[in-house]
């Protein structure tokens, strides 16, 4: 399977800025898995797998130095996160994940509008929403960064919309 | 309803606002263990050398695989060096003592040999008679003694052992004749049920065992078609 992602990186370009995000980035990214999980053994195994959906990705990775490309690396290292911490749940060594609860939301400014909104969402609903809204990538490409089926991105994105609709309203957005 | 545009705007502004709740990068220093570092050296020399390091673990295969091999090899000739258990008879008829000779350590194993091979002395003895349906299977042989396997059609082994140096093959069971002397049957006594016959050629002072799912008619028919070949 390793071989399959890595045979993906085929350009000397993506060699070396797969090189680059593992030098300049993999603080950044222990930082946001060390958000979503505890031990720092299981954050950086969530550094780790995120850099294999990378490698595996090399042709959807942005710009280096882009803000675009913190945004991807926090996605993809958050989705590895919640992997993890969702294994440990499931082998009831973890008790606190609720994935219809946010991970973490930021300090709003006051305003209860849409990027509110979609800060309440559940990390996988989040990720799903900023990968297609924010990023611009296909349904294809998400199931790809997530490492999921086509038809399972294309549910998750069906439903993270239905329930973003939700809080809008009882938010009175809508 | 919430427009593709409106989604697009909130999107980039969340976004934003969760990554200004970060370090800048280059301020996120962070210490890993020296797993992670050697978990990331490996993936890092996967992206740049795929096919180094794929031929890098090929060659690990290989090595474990020839270990593995010899290790295997190694134990089936010491399987092979080990004399037959004897089983020990509740009710013995008869007890026939081989004459003792020393015994030789042998000096040129040749383990786990798929085709028949002349023994270093050149002398090898083989039954030139068997049931029906029975075929060779496999052989070792040494300088002073031999192993030669037939299987049978129902898939059971039959073993014959000869020992050039006559040695000891001390078994109590019921004496029958084989040729001009004598040997010793134990009826299914031996592994599995099996029978077994001991026998001796005084003339040329080698010691004989055989150990096979067969008919105590046939079974000294098969001992009395042993021949020495050249």
């Amino acid at each position: 399977m390793v071989m399959i992602y890595l045979g993906t990186i085929e350009s000397p370009e993506e060699k070396i800025k797969f090189e680059e995000l593992y030098d300049k980035y993999r603080g950044f990214m222990l930082k946001v898995a060390s958000r979503v999980l505890r031990g720092e053994q299981d954050a950086e195994d969530a550094v780790h797998n995120a850099f294999m959906s990378l490698a595996k990705n090399m042709a959807l990775v942005p710009e280096l130095d882009s803000l675009k490309l913190r945004g991807f690396l926090y996605i993809v290292t958050e989705n590895k996160a919640v992997d993890i911490l969702r294994e440990r749940k499931r082998r009831d060594l973890e008790e606190s994940l609720d994935e219809d609860q946010p991970l973490f939301a930021p300090a709003d400014d006051g305003e209860q509008g849409l990027a509110w909104c979609i800060s309440r969402l559940p990390p996988r609903y989040q990720e799903v929403i900023l990968l297609k809204y924010s990023h611009g990538y296909t349904t294809r490409e998400i199931a790809s960064i997530l490492g999921i089926s086509f038809a399972a991105a294309s549910k998750l994105d069906q439903r993270a919309k239905a329930r973003l609709k939700e809080l809008c309203e009882k938010e009175g957005l809508l | 309803m919430i427009s593709d545009k409106e989604l697009r705007e909130a999107a980039r502004r969340y976004e934003k606002a969760r990554l200004r709740t970060l370090p800048e990068p280059e301020d996120c220093g962070a210490v890993f263990s020296p797993g992670f570092e050697r978990q990331m050296k490996k993936l890092i020399f996967r992206t740049d050398h795929p096919v180094r390091y794929w031929l890098h673990r090929l060659l690990w295969l290989l090595l474990a695989l020839l270990v593995v091999g010899a290790a295997a090899a190694m134990l089936l000739s010491k399987q092979a060096e080990e004399p037959p258990v004897l089983p020990e008879t509740a009710a013995p008829a008869v007890t026939a003592e081989l004459p003792s000779s020393p015994s030789a350590e042998p000096s040129s194993p040749l383990a786990g040999s798929q085709e028949p091979e002349p023994a270093a002395k050149a002398i090898v003895y083989r039954p030139t008679w068997l049931p029906e349906g029975c075929e060779w299977a496999r052989e070792t042989l040494y300088e002073n003694e031999g192993m030669i396997v037939y299987r049978t059609t129902d898939g059971t082994e039959a073993v014959f052992l000869y020992d050039l140096t006559g040695a000891e093959m001390g078994a109590e069971g019921r004496e029958v004749p084989v040729g001009d002397g004598a040997g010793v049957l134990l009826l299914g006594q031996g592994k599995e049920g099996l029978n077994e016959l001991f026998w001796r050629d005084e003339t040329a002072g080698v010691s004989f065992w055989l150990s096979a799912p067969f008919e105590e008619e046939d079974m000294i028919r098969v001992a009395e078609s042993v021949k020495a070949e050249e």
